[in-house]
Formats: structure tokens, sequence, C-alpha cells
């Protein structure tokens, strides 16, 4: 297992060197000089030409790149060309904001997915319901299940704030009274994919001998469905996960702007629009680091979870 | 030789207490102190360091974490601030500014003439690279501090329009210990004059100020704390006013007064001068070059209709750049009323067949999205087929300017200074010139306005400048926008200004 893990962290180097290169190239290429983008619209052809020759925007690409590389390797990921900000200082708290949404949603989701679907063997209205969720889940677009728990339960019952978001250290009731709707928000398409991929495997898993054995023991269908189908149907719910987590730490764009939480999809998605160049690149170390790593550990669990798959 | 200039001078309006800002308050009454008022922005502050700041958003808030030099009335009639009177020497070349006393910064450091010096010299630095060196630099020659409470500015060539920007971003005043502390860290530790204090900033989420107990305008700020709240979008926003989370939202369209216009505790208040949307076109290649199609778009136009589907009839129809209320405003002499036999004779004499197709480009924004499909069932009635095609928002006017986009809508917020506007548009070498206008006489009046310090002569250059940009038609005027602001009726002096920013500095809220 060490080996298997020394060599998948090997190729994150390499990765990120690509990754990052082939993300500057594009921003620099297709988006041209932020220049025009950091002088708003009082962009004189003169204040352009000089904001280019003080960061840089004439030279090359490639020397362009080369000059950030440089720098990010020793860890400085420059300064926001919007905020002058140091582009750490941002990322940063933005980070633990992002993974807490996404920590909650994801637990929410599998919980509940893998706990209704094997619990509808034999209670045919779970069944009905989970489906019903489920295709919900999936097919109505995030800001508009967001918008309408918004007009629900703060514009019309006033039971929830509509938007924001209050640190633990500022009262924990506030905290979560702010996290239910856009956790909620998040966790309808989870429920409804990790649904969907747990039940394909069920079916497949029910067809085995073991379960035929099990139910021939004279087991409950429902101790069967959660000690011995479940555990086995898991798998690619797991592998999923591990791939879902890795994009959402890009951010869950959508939810985050809807609610106005300062988390890393909204940094990221507002950095592409305003040609913020540090940050762009910086999220996209991020997000490779995170895929990377989930990845891993999702085949970890996978190789723990069952003992016939060797790494 | 230097002259003075008497009927320039402007008295301090007293000295130690009121800053002679006597803007009409949005209700009368005894203020109380005491209390948080709760503002809806969109989420566009970046920075609070006004070397760097452009986005719109950031404009109020630094009015209150800072002062200006001068100020600006609702007229845009300038006034003191920080510095209380200033005199015109040198036939303009050299401005000499008294500044008020017993002003510190939040950090306890004085403000005083070296402090305005080290404003200037940064704004105005190489390597710092804000973006108002290059509006900066060809205007300043040099600032010289004359004593701990004056200094003097003197100027390359006569430029009244510097006034007014020392209004606006080039006049807010950064304590220089901060500066130098901070360095580029000053847009998250602001540091100013002003009558709030930054306590707390989540990016993108909510900002907080807090009162500033040492602010010199004695009696002031009313309020103990102003939050910020990011929405998302307006619609959100309507809502939060509605359900009390927060107390005051602007930048609403027409269509917001129906849902707000009768709820208990909520008033609504109408900009004083909206945005101008006007339409443009390139004037110095076919078809746009040719004055009677111009002539004749600009009569097909149905300028009240437009008015009342987008803007609920509220705006104001426009016949030139400039609206009424400034002290620049002048009469409207040019005019082109709706009047559709005259169009298609002038289109007949412009030699154009009809079924001619145009391009017309649109961003997806659904007012422009409105005025262009209402414009397009107009010209269709003279008989022009307009061929409308849709743009991105982020690269629309920098696509204007590179001249890739021809005949569109656009909008323009106005300048404190009528040089401002006028001169970025019109003037042939104008950056903003994206119509390609051209026209000596013009350029002429522009440069002359630019650098003539008499009030009354500048009306009357602007006013000719106006005049023959509505004869030439580089634009075709439609309205100045209607834009509405929501707020809890327990809250009083809220000033929205002309250039589009509410002042909060002065704000109550009653009990």
């Amino acid at each position: 297992m060490a080996g298997f893990i020394l060599r998948r962290l090997m190729w994150f180097l390499p990765n990120a060197v690509i990754l990052t290169f082939v993300l500057f190239a594009a921003v620099t290429v297709w988006l041209g000089s932020p220049a025009a983008m950091m002088l708003g619209r009082d962009a004189s052809p003169a204040a352009i030409a000089e904001i280019n020759t003080v960061y840089g925007f004439d030279l090359p690409t490639w020397q362009q790149y080369l000059r950030w590389i440089g720098a990010a390797l020793t860890g400085d990921f420059g300064r926001s060309y919007a905020s002058h900000q140091a582009v750490s200082a941002m990322i940063l708290p933005a980070i633990p904001i992002t993974l807490e949404l996404t920590a909650w949603a994801i637990l929410l989701a599998l919980v509940t997915s893998l706990g209704l679907n094997s619990l509808a063997v034999g209670r045919h209205v779970i069944g009905v319901l989970s489906s019903g969720f489920s295709i919900v889940g999936i097919t109505f677009p995030n800001f508009m299940l967001g918008a309408i728990l918004i007009y629900v339960f703060s514009v019309k019952l006033g039971w929830l704030p509509t938007a924001g978001w209050i640190p633990w250290q500022s009262g924990v009731i506030d905290h979560l009274t702010h996290l239910i709707m856009p956790v909620l928000t998040l966790f309808a398409y989870y429920f409804g994919s990790f649904s969907m991929i747990y039940r394909a495997e069920y079916r497949a898993v029910d067809q085995q001998l073991y379960v035929r054995v099990a139910h021939s023991k004279g087991l409950s269908p429902t101790r069967v469905s959660f000690r011995h189908i479940l555990p086995n149907a898991v798998l690619p719910v797991v592998t999923f996960i591990g791939i879902s987590i890795g994009r959402l730490v890009g951010g869950a764009v959508v939810t985050e702007t809807v609610f106005s939480i300062p988390g890393l999809g909204r940094l990221f998605v507002g950095a592409i629009a305003s040609y913020d160049f540090p940050v762009v690149l910086a999220m996209g170390m991020i997000v490779l680091t995170s895929v990377m790593i989930c990845n891993l550990l999702a085949d970890i669990v996978l190789a723990s979870l069952n003992p016939q798959i060797r790494l | 030789m230097n002259t003075l200039h008497r009927r320039d001078v402007l008295a301090g309006m007293g000295s130690i207490g009121l800053a002679g800002v006597s803007w009409p308050a949005m209700a009368q009454g005894t203020p109380t102190s005491g209390g948080t008022l709760t503002i809806g922005i969109n989420d566009d502050t970046k920075t609070l360091d006004p070397t760097f700041s452009i986005q719109q958003a950031e404009r109020q808030i630094l009015h209150l974490l800072y002062n200006t030099l001068l100020t600006i009335d609702v007229d845009f009639s300038l006034k003191p601030e920080l510095a209380k009177s200033w005199t015109v020497e040198n036939d303009g070349k050299r401005y000499v500014f008294q500044l008020q006393d017993n002003v510190k910064f939040q950090d306890g450091t004085p403000f005083d003439a070296a402090a305005v010096k080290f404003n200037f010299e940064r704004r105005l630095d190489e390597k710092i690279a804000s973006p108002q060196r290059t509006q900066l630099a060809p205007i300043i020659d040099s600032v010289e501090v004359l004593s701990p409470l004056s200094f003097a500015i003197n100027l390359k060539n006569p430029s009244p329009g510097l006034l007014a920007e020392l209004a606006d971003r080039v006049g807010f005043m950064i304590s220089p210990t901060a500066a130098e502390k901070y360095g580029k860290d000053l847009g998250t530790n602001p540091v100013g004059t002003g009558a709030f204090k930054l306590k707390q900033w989540t990016q993108g989420t909510e900002l907080t100020l807090e009162r500033n107990p040492n602010y010199w305008e004695s009696g002031k700020p009313y309020l103990d704390t102003i939050v910020f709240k990011a929405n998302p979008n307006t619609a959100i926003g309507v809502q939060r006013l509605m359900v009390g989370e927060i107390d005051y939202i602007y930048g609403l369209q027409p269509d917001a007064l129906r849902q707000l216009g009768d709820k208990p505790g909520i008033k609504t208040e109408k900009s004083k001068i909206g945005r101008w949307y006007t339409y443009e076109w390139q004037v110095d290649k076919p078809p746009f070059d040719n004055p009677k199609l111009r002539q004749a778009i600009a009569h097909a136009i149905d300028r009240d209709r437009l008015n009342q589907i987008t803007m609920e009839g509220q705006a104001t129809i426009a016949n030139g750049p400039i609206p009424s209320g400034l002290w620049w405003s002048s009469p409207d002499n040019v005019v082109y009323p709706y009047d559709v036999e005259k169009a298609k004779k002038l289109l007949a004499e412009a030699g154009i067949a009809p079924g001619t197709e145009i391009p017309m480009w649109t961003t997806p924004t659904p007012v422009d999205r409105r005025l262009n499909q209402l414009v397009a069932e107009q010209l269709a009635a003279i008989g022009l087929k307009i061929n409308i095609i849709p743009a991105a928002i982020s690269d629309f006017y920098s696509r204007q300017v590179s001249r890739a986009i021809n005949f569109s809508i656009t909008n323009w917020t106005q300048r404190a200074d009528p040089d401002g506007l006028l001169f970025i548009l019109f003037h042939s070498k104008g950056f903003a010139n994206v119509t390609g206008y051209n026209n000596p006489k013009v350029d002429e009046l522009l440069a002359s306005g630019r650098v003539t310090q008499d009030r009354e002569r500048r009306k009357q250059i602007y006013a000719e400048i106006k005049d023959q940009i509505m004869r030439d038609l580089p634009y075709i005027p439609i309205f100045f926008a209607a834009e509405f602001a929501g707020y809890n009726s327990k809250l009083n002096g809220v000033v929205w200004m002309p250039d589009n920013h509410p002042r909060f500095r002065y704000a109550w809220k009653v009990k």
C-alpha cells in the first residue's frame, strides 16, 4: 500500500506543472491582457500600456508562466490583480467554508440515500418516495431549488435567514440556520446520483448467491439489505464520492452564489470573470490537489472494503 | 504673474464642526443617535484602498471610511470637505487649498498638508501603478506643502476638471503611516479620516463598519454601525428588504415598485439623475456615415413607448448627453420627435432601399434586450430590417472600443465635471470614442471647455457642444433611466447623489 501511495504522489508535481501551464496559456491567450479589467471603464490606451509594462502582460506567455511557477514553487502565489491582496490570504479563509458545506451535503446524501434505498426493500412507499426525490434531485437546477427554498422558508414562513454565512464563533445556532438551505440545495443532486448508482449496484448484488443464502437462513429482508447487500453495493458509490468531492472543492459555485457564501467556488468564478489570473491559477492548483487526494483516498477506502482489490 | 480670482474664492463654511455639506436629506426631523443600518449591495467590493478602487460598489463604502478633499452637491457643484477653502491662481495653473484643522486619521496620526502630498505622490507613483495615474500625470506638475494646513497644486495646463476629481477617487485621503505600514494590504486594512472604521469584512458576503468616536465633524455620525450585505441579485435583495433583513437597497428597476409600492414600513425613492441610455454607432463608415439615415432612425424611434414599456414611464426622455439639474445643463434646442412619415422620407433621401438589413448587438441584460426588440420593431415600420446579434456582457465594452461592435445600446453615468464624460465620448481622440466621431469644431470646443475657468463661460461652451452633437447624431439618446431605492421608513438622511452612489455618512434611524 505504501508503494502505491508513493507512486500516486509522485505524479502530483508533473501533473501540477502541466495543468497550470495549460490553464495559464488558456486564460492569457483566450482572455487576453487583464489590464483593461484592472482599469475598469476608465481604461485609456496609455493606462493599459502602463499596466502591461508594470505587470509584464506584454511578455510572451511562457515567460510570464515561468515567473508564476517560480514563485508558486516557493509558496508565493502572488497578489490578486483586483484587490492586491495576497492570494493565499484570499483562498485560505474560503477553504474551510467550502469543505464544511461539501462535507455536510455529501454526508447527508450518503446516509439518506443508502438508508432509504436499503430500507425500501418490501416497503413500497419508501421506494417510490426515494425514486421521486432522486429524480427531482438530479433534474432540478441548483439555483431554482435554492431560490424556491429561500422563498418558502425565508420570505413566506420566516423560519430561516435568506442568505449569508455566519462562522461558528459568532453563534452555533446562527451558523446552523444559515447552513440548512445551502446544504439542502447541494444535497439534492447528490442524493439523486448516489441513489441511482446505489440502486443499480444493489440490483446486481441482489442476484448474488450469498444473498439468497442469507434469505434462506431466515434473516429478515431488512437485515439482509443492510448487513449483506449494502457493504457490497456501496463500492461504486465510494468511487463516485471520491470524484465528487474532488470537483466540489472547486466549489459549489451556484449554491455559493445564490446563498452568498464566501467559498472557493465563488472565488474561482469571480476571478475568471475579472481576469484575476493569480487567483485562477492558485484555484487550479487547489482543484488538482483535491482531486488527486480524493481519488487516492477513494482507492484506499475501496481496497479496505474489498480485500479482493490489490493496490 | 499670479492672479487671484476673487469670484472663485470659496469661503470655508465654518471651521470646526459642520462641514458645509448641506445635502438635502430624504426626510426632515431631528437626527437620533445610535442604531445599525444594514444595506444590500451587489458583491463587487474588491479593495478598500482608494488608490486602486475601480468598482462602483466600493465607492459608497469609501465615503464612509475616508473623507475627500472636496465634495459635490446634488447639481455637481463643488463644496468643501477636508479642504475648507481654495483659491485659483496663475490663470488656473495653480490651486491653493486651506485644510480643516484638528482632523486626525483613524490611527491617531494627524491629517495635514504633508499627508495630502503623500496621497498625490502615491497616485502618481509609477511603481504603484494606480489606475488614476495616467489621468493625473499629464495635468499635475507638482504638489507643494505651504504650511501644515495648506498646500498647493501646480498644473501643467489649466484644468478645472481636476477639482471634481478631488471629490472622487483622487480626493480620498489615506493615512501615510498606514500606507507605509500595510503596503499592498491597505486594501483590507483601510485607514482614513472618515466617520466610520472597518470592523470586519468577509469578502463577498458582509462588511461591517463601526462609528469613529474621534470623527472631526462634531456630533456626527449618528449611527453606531453600518453593515453591507452582499446580495446575489436584486430579487433576493428586495426579499431581504421585505423581511427586514436589510434597511436599504438601491439600483432597483421600476418593476420593483410594484413589489414594494404598498408594503407598510417601506418607502421608495427615485434616483435624481439616471443613467444615460443611448444608442451608439460608428459614424465614420457605412451605413451610419450617412447623416440622413441617422436622422431617419432618430425620428423613427418612439422613445415615450420605450419609456412606458421598459421603465414604467418613470424615465426622463433624453435629448442629448446632458440631463437637466446640473450646473451645466442647457435647453434642448435640437430634437427629433417621433415622426414615422418624416423618417420614411429621410430614409428615401438617404438612398436606403426598404428591406435593407442592419445588424445590432445586444447584451443579455433584460432592459437592453427589451429596448433593442422594441427599437427593431419601430425600425421595421419604416422599412429597415434589424438583425439582433447577442453578445456577452463581460467583454461588451472592450468590443465596442475595438470597433468589433457597431450599433448597440449603451449607458453612462454622469461625471462630476462636464469634461469627464463629454471629452472621452465626443473628442476625436477621446478614449471612449467608439463611434469614430470627428468634428473639428467640437474638438475645439471640448479643448477650450477643458481649460476655461469661468463657470458661466463653460456652461455656454458645453451647451454649444450638446447642440452640435445632436445635429451630428453620433449617438441617439433615449432616456435617463429611472432607478429606485427601497428603504425602511425608519431610515433618514441618506442622499442618493447624481453620480449614482448613495451617501450614508449622515444617515440616522428613528428608534
